[in-house]
């Protein structure tokens, strides 16, 4: 299987080749209002309006300003019963990589630092370790798509 | 040779055959009509040519029969029957599930069973029915040349002359002529009197007398003529209906020379049958994947985007020449749009025939007589939207028939029609297009309902709510009174698919109930959910439109009124709750700007929605903000501005009910 892999602040991380559409310059995507706070907004791509997820705020990193490296992953996820596509803010494209089934390592316990839900397996690249993402099951969530405050509130 | 494109566009057109003759069998149903028949023979003919060359031999033959049992309706032969109708329902559904596995039928013994016996129908000893009373088949019609001059004072009778000649002419076919040489000029003409007389060439099977009881009542001030011409319908004839259609009002018709057709009728049949090409609909449209319309609304979106940059960016520029090439694209774009536009809307009547054909397998399936009434099937929706109404339509009616309308016994013993109704009108309202269905069934049971919410949690026991408020919680998710599970829906069951399949259309739907008398359900939905007219609004930077549809007006508020804490302000004497949209307002002191309100209105309130600034008005395409942000509902979808940049379009309705819930809006009563 081939991975593109890319940086996260300083980690590493993967997603399958043939679920990465483009990689698209940085731009400014306009905000959507009362909306959580790792939707950066929407872009335009070609005419067809897509949502832009931060990757660092949804997965609750810090937020240093973005560098010239950063750019935005245009993905293809497919959830339980449809697919969409959306933008992916990262911070650094890395590489394409080709790692077969039987490298791939089971998530580690410990140090992980995030919800394990959303990495599938792990991969070690000479010195650094590389996960591999489950963005189906990341962008799958009900509770991505809340608005603030709407659906669980009672009737006042 | 690969055949196999060939193949599927028989098989497209063999639906579309297929689907006439459907529309024809339901009108036969009703009333026997020479067309009908005649356009069936002709669709089973072209489908037995077609099967032939593209290799289908086993509806080849289903349609040889078929065919040739036509033929003899047409000639009169013999006569059709509820039964004949019946069987040719059941072949067109035989022939559809060929189509769809290739031509194999699924048991070839079922196939030989039932080829055998349309054969043996064919072949049994042709009888014509001499029904009593009226006869179906085409022999007993006559036709007559009527002449009526209705006295000078029949209108201060009170009679109107066009309701007797309505009357006249649906006794059977007629070209009626309205001669007004009589009139006099302007200035001396005395507007009591009626100076119009009328000849009319009748065909019709019931007798001289029967046409001259129509003007039974003014027989004695009129002149009236009634002249047999043929003892045969010449209208049948193409000649003829030719003949007299390019005739005008000015001209006499001469009875000898329509005579002189008579008996041309059977040459005349022999031609149809060989070469009557359908092409007099067919010729006018073209068939087109939706797929290719959906890309060329795409386009021609990206289209109207790009004019508006290239329009802003022109009046920057202030170059004359540009100018002018700006206004001529300005022009020819928004005739594409609204072209395009139209290409999109599709009448309702398409998918009417399905329904039509639904009501009538499910009343008989489960012995309910059922009239299907449809009224302004020609009302166009975009034809997305259409899709999506296909469902809870079908839910409707399976309800209406399943649980509403009640077996002819049980409604003969309620003093009701023995055959119940269902009524489905289409009309435009507004930016929306409503379809109300309603039948006089049963009605829901409100006292079930009432139990049924109880026992979900939904409602406190005794509480209080009108009846509205009541059948609105059938369509809570998982809401059922059904008793047990009976195969077919309960009632109820389906409720909430109904309004979430609307939902997904921006549309609604209401429920109106009487026990006993039945329901009525009245569903809107926009015409279109791809441009929108609005209204651009900037709130804390952000660009906002809201659709012009929903807008009531534009009053000012100032920062003092705006930080009270009642949310509440006074225009015209009404108090409207408002809300600043999506910004905080900041609470400087002695700040005297003044904010913008957009006054919408939603179920009959007004509400007040705060901005920054009111920016202009523009037609947007709405783009779909995507899945991953579907339930981010309040807004309809996003949109390209002229200047390239994005901007949200609000759903005024679920802005309010989020606004409500969230506490933004301070949904009381409007007490003045």
């Amino acid at each position: 299987m081939t991975y593109f892999v890319f940086h996260i602040l300083e980690e590493l991380f993967a997603i399958e080749i043939d679920r990465v559409i483009n990689v698209l310059e940085m731009s400014d995507p306009t905000p959507v209002p009362e909306t959580p706070d790792y939707l950066e907004g929407i872009i335009n791509v070609r005419g067809e309006l897509l949502p832009v997820v931060n990757a660092r705020a949804k997965f609750g990193m810090p937020q240093p300003p973005f560098s010239k490296d950063a750019c935005i992953l245009l993905l293809e996820i497919h959830a339980r019963q449809e697919q969409f596509r959306l933008g992916l803010m990262v911070d650094r494209a890395d590489d394409v990589i080709g790692i077969p089934d039987e490298k791939l390592e089971q998530i580690p316990d410990m140090g992980l630092n995030m919800n394990p839900d959303y990495v599938k397996a792990a991969f070690n690249r000479e010195q650094d370790i590389i996960f591999v993402l489950d963005i189906d099951e990341i962008f799958s969530h009900k509770q991505v798509t809340e608005i603030k405050e709407l659906k669980e509130q009672q009737k006042g | 040779m690969d055949n196999s494109r060939f193949r599927e566009t028989f098989i497209e057109e063999a639906s579309e055959y297929l689907e006439d003759i459907e529309t024809s069998l339901l009108k036969l149903e009703k009333f026997y009509s020479k067309e009908a028949v005649d356009d069936i023979f002709r669709a089973m003919h072209s489908l037995k040519g077609g099967a032939s060359m593209f290799g289908f031999p086993h509806i080849n033959r289903l349609t040889h029969e078929l065919e040739s049992l036509y033929e003899q309706i047409r000639e009169g032969e013999r006569s059709l029957d509820e039964e004949g109708v019946s069987l040719t329902f059941r072949s067109v559904d035989f022939i559809k599930q060929l189509l769809k596995n290739d031509d194999k039928p699924t048991s070839i013994d079922d196939y030989e069973t039932y080829l055998k016996k349309l054969k043996n129908i064919g072949n049994a000893a042709p009888e014509i029915q001499p029904s009593a009373g009226s006869s179906k088949t085409s022999s007993a019609i006559s036709t007559y040349i009527i002449h009526f001059k209705p006295g000078k004072e029949i209108l201060k009778n009170g009679i109107n002359p066009v309701y007797l000649m309505d009357e006249l002419i649906n006794l059977g076919e007629g070209y009626p002529f309205a001669r007004i040489r009589d009139i006099p000029s302007f200035h001396k003409m005395d507007p009591q009197l009626c100076y119009i007389f009328w000849d009319v060439v009748l065909a019709t099977e019931v007798p001289e007398e029967e046409i001259r009881e129509v003007f039974l009542f003014i027989e004695d001030d009129s002149d009236i003529i009634i002249e047999k011409i043929a003892p045969e319908d010449l209208l049948a004839l193409e000649e003829v209906r030719k003949l007299l259609s390019t005739m005008d009002s000015s001209q006499e018709i001469s009875a000898e020379r329509l005579a002189s057709y008579a008996g041309r009728g059977k040459e005349q049949k022999q031609a149809a049958t060989e070469e009557k090409p359908r092409d007099t609909e067919t010729l006018h449209t073209i068939r087109v994947a939706s797929s290719k319309i959906d890309e060329l609304i795409n386009v021609v979106g990206e289209v109207v985007t790009f004019e508006s940059r290239l329009s802003m960016f022109a009046s920057q520029l202030r170059n004359s020449e540009l100018d002018e090439l700006r206004e001529g694209m300005e022009k020819i774009t928004a005739r594409l749009r609204e072209v395009t536009f139209d290409i999109s809307l599709v009448p309702l009547s398409t998918m009417m025939l399905r329904f039509q054909r639904l009501v009538r397998d499910l009343s008989q399936e489960q012995g309910k007589q059922v009239f299907f009434d449809v009224k302004g099937a020609e009302t166009q929706l975009d034809k997305t939207i259409i899709e999506h109404l296909y469902e809870p339509v079908l839910h409707i009616i399976r309800n209406s028939i399943s649980h509403g309308i009640e077996d002819s016994k049980t409604r003969k013993s309620l003093g009701k029609p023995e055959v119940g109704t269902i009524a489905l009108k289409a009309y435009y309202s507004g930016p929306e297009v409503h379809i109300d269905i309603s039948d006089d069934g049963r009605g829901f049971d409100l006292k079930r309902i009432k139990d049924k919410a109880v026992e979900a949690g939904l409602a406190h026991a005794g509480e209080q709510r009108s009846d509205q408020d009541w059948l609105r919680l059938t369509m809570t998710p998982g809401f059922t009174t059904a008793q047990k599970t009976d195969g077919i829906s309960g009632r109820g069951v389906g409720m909430d698919v109904i309004k979430r399949k609307l939902e997904e259309v921006k549309g609604d739907v209401s429920i109106f109930s009487e026990s006993g008398k039945g329901t009525k359900m009245t569903l809107a939905i926009p015409l279109t959910l791809s441009i929108v007219e609005g209204l651009t609004v900037k709130s804390d930077n952000r660009l906002l439109v809201i659709p012009v549809s929903n807008i009531q007006e534009i009053v000012s508020i100032s920062h003092k009124e705006l930080m009270r804490h009642n949310h509440v302000m006074v225009v015209n004497g009404y108090s409207i709750p408002f809300a600043p949209l999506f910004f905080q307002p900041a609470k400087k002191k002695g700040v005297t700007d003044v904010y913008p309100v957009v006054i919408v209105q939603h179920q009959d309130k007004k509400y007040g929605l705060v901005v920054h600034s009111v920016e202009g008005h523009q037609q947007v395409v709405l783009k779909p903000l995507g899945n991953y942000l579907r339930q981010m509902d309040v807004f309809s979808g996003g949109c390209l501005l002229g200047d390239g940049t994005i901007g949200f379009v609000l759903d005024v309705k679920k802005y309010i009910t989020y606004a409500s819930k969230v506490g933004t809006i301070k949904n009381q009563n409007h007490a003045e």
